[in-house]
């Protein structure tokens, strides 16, 4: 890896770099001459030339030039490419989204209508522009809904991230099993993240019940991997929200009141935990800003160069120099001009001038 | 041409060696010999020369002591003409003509003029060596002309320098012998005084050839690479008016140089220019001889 210039993030690798023996053969156009030579009794006695040496050198190089072009366009050079580490600020951020069919619907559980957009829509719109304010982070995308969906791991690549996000607002499917996708969410962090920020967002507009075994395995889950965990609960007008205890007469378990138990035992998981409810598309977007505000951190981000086909620069600047070879090859004459016949040997007694 | 024609269009050459010469055999030039048959010399006694046929009446009977005067006439000889060619690379030089094949005609042409003239022929081929095999001792011979084409069809100019000239001149005979040096003289001028120097005793005529598209050259535009025939090396010329311009005065320069190392040594070259007239050739030939 050649960098071309140490101002330039550019640098230079060979695809075929076996090709590169082949550079063995460019002293061949400067020890060589392929033009055709007009013999001469003595060189001594023609008059040295400035000009003619400047073009024998100039022509040289080109011929050594032309070939070195050649051979490392042939050599597939290719600029960038690699990945860089740098440092920012961001974090690590896993987005849970909640792919239940109940997202499809407006704030006030309606069909959507032209007037009000979908939850799902408003959740969409406010996570793409979270997702352009935070260039540096790293994100990773989940889903559930029947079952857990792994929609995309942990990626610096924006455009993944917010096709995945883009595809939420597809219509959804049924039921809601929050529990496993939080395993699954969790999982997506991987060990190389640690001592950076680490966020799980999980948007969701229900909750659903977690069974026993997968409340054991979350805990130990979170414990061995400790995140921020945020709930952006997308209310729907009328719903109960998580605070409120149930009114007298109503009974309090996980099957009545899936999101206030939710909500507990995401509290009892030993991990930082904000719940944000919001019931309106300005109070999704204010959640957001919020976690926006919270997860600034330092991190460690990569950064792929992008790849550059140089051949084609090679390729030019080959022809450019082929190009003053040809040239020479065109003016190109002989000492004696090709049309001038030789002349008898002895003169005629009748030719005499 | 084929070297009957050739040898038939020089045949009528004549030449004549400056200062005298020694010999036995009766040819056309003058000797240091008095004999029978030449130019008249003077009248000297009976008692020095005693040689009554020769007796001149006239002169003796005017005589008024009475002495018996004898004419005095000087022998005429024959010669040894020695073509002595420069054979180095440089003679393969090919401009309007090919120059090795000019001194190939050139060979031929001058052996059939010597043995039209009586005279013995010799010829010695030199490159950076002596070519042994194409070496022709001064004889008199008949059919020069066919043994001259062979002998110089074998050998192609090859070598640098003028060793092979000096070597060349260790061949020659002792006595004064006419000498023509066939060369284009591109070799340092320091060689040429050498090789002039070991040829003093000789009637030396240099025959210098020169080749009109290679001493003034096209002017026009273009990339030309030069080979030197004797050090091979190469060099690019972006040929253009100024450097054919400087090039035909720097050719010209040399061939002055030459002619005055030349001059230096009571010589004066007979220049060639991509063609022999052999009219022309002739006529230099015989101011040589005259002028001796």
């Amino acid at each position: 890896m050649i960098p071309l210039h140490p101002a330039l993030p550019l640098s230079l690798t060979l695809d075929h770099p076996w090709v590169l023996l082949l550079l063995v053969l460019l002293p061949v156009p400067l020890l060589r001459w392929p033009y055709r030579a007009s013999d001469h009794p003595a060189l001594d006695q023609v008059p040295p030339d400035g000009l003619s040496r400047l073009v024998d050198l100039g022509l040289r190089t080109a011929g050594f030039c032309a070939g070195a072009c050649l051979i490392l366009a042939l050599a597939g050079p290719v600029g960038g490419g690699q990945t860089v580490t740098r440092q920012g600020t961001g974090a690590n951020i896993v987005l849970l989204l909640d792919r239940s069919s109940s997202m499809d619907n407006s704030f006030a559980d309606q069909q959507p209508d032209g007037r009000e957009e979908a939850k799902s829509a408003t959740a969409k719109r406010l996570l793409l522009d979270f997702v352009n304010r935070r260039p540096r982070d790293r994100i990773g995308v989940a889903a559930f809904s029947t079952a857990p969906l792994r929609i995309l791991p942990m990626t610096d690549h924006r455009d993944a991230v917010r096709a995945a996000i883009s595809a939420m607002d597809r219509p959804g499917l049924a039921y809601t099993d929050v529990g496993r996708g939080l395993a699954l969410a969790i999982g997506l962090f991987d060990e190389r993240t640690a001592g950076e920020s680490r966020a799980l967002i999980l948007v969701s507009d229900g909750a659903g019940v977690i069974e026993r075994e997968v409340q054991a395995m979350l805990r130990s889950a979170f414990a061995r991997m400790p995140v921020n965990l945020y709930w952006l609960f997308i209310r729907s007008r009328g719903s109960n929200g998580l605070q409120d205890a149930p009114a007298d007469g109503t009974a309090d378990t996980p099957q009545t009141r899936p999101e206030r138990h939710l909500h507990l035992f995401l509290q009892t998981l030993g991990v930082p935990y904000r719940a944000l409810e919001a019931q309106s598309p300005q109070a999704v977007a204010d959640a957001i800003a919020e976690i926006d505000r919270l997860e600034a951190k330092p991190i460690t981000y990569r950064e792929m160069l992008p790849r550059r086909d140089l051949a084609p620069l090679f390729y030019r600047l080959a022809a450019v120099f082929t190009g003053l070879l040809l040239l020479a090859a065109l003016a190109e004459r002989t000492l004696v001009p090709a049309g001038a016949g030789r002349l008898p040997l002895v003169r005629s007694r009748w030719e005499r001038r | 041409m084929d070297s009957d024609r050739l040898a038939d269009s020089f045949a009528d050459i004549a030449y004549r060696v400056r200062g005298r010469l020694f010999g036995a055999r009766p040819g056309r030039h003058r000797s240091r010999a008095s004999g029978a048959g030449g130019a008249f010399t003077g009248l000297v006694p009976l008692l020095d020369r005693p040689d009554p046929r020769r007796l001149d009446l006239r002169a003796s009977a005017r005589d008024p002591f009475g002495t018996l005067w004898v004419r005095d006439v000087e022998q005429s000889v024959d010669a040894r003409v020695i073509l002595l060619v420069d054979f180095s690379g440089s003679m393969g030089s090919v401009g309007r003509t090919s120059r090795a094949d000019l001194a190939r005609a050139l060979c031929i042409g001058l052996a059939t003029a010597v043995e039209r003239s009586g005279d013995r022929f010799g010829l010695i081929l030199a490159g950076e060596r002596v070519f042994p095999d194409s070496l022709l001792p001064a004889l008199r011979r008949r059919g020069s002309a066919a043994t001259v084409a062979a002998l110089t069809a074998a050998v192609e100019p090859q070598g640098a320098g003028a060793a092979g000239l000096l070597e060349a001149v260790d061949l020659l005979p002792a006595a004064r012998s006419i000498v023509l040096l066939l060369s284009d003289f591109t070799f340092p001028r320091d060689q040429l005084d050498l090789v002039l120097d070991k040829l003093a005793i000789h009637d030396v005529r240099p025959i210098l050839l020169r080749d009109s598209a290679i001493d003034a050259p096209s002017p026009a535009f273009g990339l030309v690479t030069l080979h030197d025939l004797e050090t091979g090396r190469r060099r690019l010329m972006l040929m253009r008016p100024s450097v054919a311009e400087r090039w035909r005065a720097a050719a010209d320069e040399q061939r002055q140089a030459v002619r005055r190392t030349l001059i230096e040594h009571g010589l004066a070259p007979i220049e060639i220019t991509d063609q022999i007239d052999v009219d022309a050739l002739f006529d230099a030939l015989g101011d040589q001889g005259g002028a001796a």
